[in-house]
């Protein structure tokens, strides 16, 4: 699955660590997320959703 | 309502926490023996009481952990246990298999006490799955950064 998770946080000029803080992970988790090769469980798919105000959708891409 | 405390992941210094507390654990675990070894329990009971003891600690501590971690570093854990060590698992018991069924070591076994013979092939399994585990999760961390 694909993600704007890195063009949202560079429109924020959000550094991973900030983005990592805001939504209770590791940085590294973070990390995992950008280069897609980590898919979020549904609880932080939504926390990801609530913290950008975008639906899920605009978020994550399915390939 | 106040914001919730930032999320810090835990670091070198949890590490070496979670250490201290194992290395703590096996201090209790080693003197208990000693001290209920000469009791009623005798050698197999105080072996029995302590492992019971160890266990109890080893898995308050790794629920501490658990708690500490991210679901990513939780999904890590879990996709080691399984790719890294069932086939650990799988591997060592290979090896035991050959120890037991080759003649080739046998001169060196002929050398064990039966209970350490025991303790030598559940060791080697373990030191083998602990091994799979380990790169299975530097794998999972690895084409993750």
């Amino acid at each position: 699955m694909n993600n704007r998770l890195k063009v949202l946080r560079a429109e924020r000029d959000w550094s991973q660590a900030h983005l990592a803080e805001q939504l209770g992970v590791s940085r590294q988790t973070i990390n995992a997320l950008e280069t897609g090769r980590y898919d979020p469980s549904l609880p932080l798919a939504f926390k990801i959703a609530k913290l950008f105000a975008l639906p899920i959708e605009a978020i994550f891409i399915s390939d | 309502m106040s914001d919730p405390k930032p999320y810090r992941a835990p670091g070198f210094r949890s590490f070496l926490a979670v250490m201290g507390l194992s290395l703590l654990l096996g201090l209790i675990m080693g003197l208990g023996s000693i001290f209920l070894q000469d009791t009623a329990l005798g050698d197999a009971g105080a072996a029995l009481v302590m492992a019971s003891v160890g266990m109890v600690g080893i898995i308050a501590i790794v629920l501490l952990w658990w708690r500490r971690v991210d679901e990513a570093a939780r999904e890590a854990h879990k996709w080691a246990w399984w790719w890294g060590g069932s086939p650990g698992m799988a591997v060592g018991g290979i090896g035991v298999m050959a120890l037991i069924n080759g003649d080739w070591a046998d001169a060196w076994l002929a050398g064990f006490e039966p209970d350490a013979l025991v303790a030598l092939g559940v060791g080697f399994v373990l030191i083998v799955q602990i091994l799979g585990y380990t790169l299975a999760w530097l794998w999972w961390w690895a084409v993750r950064r």
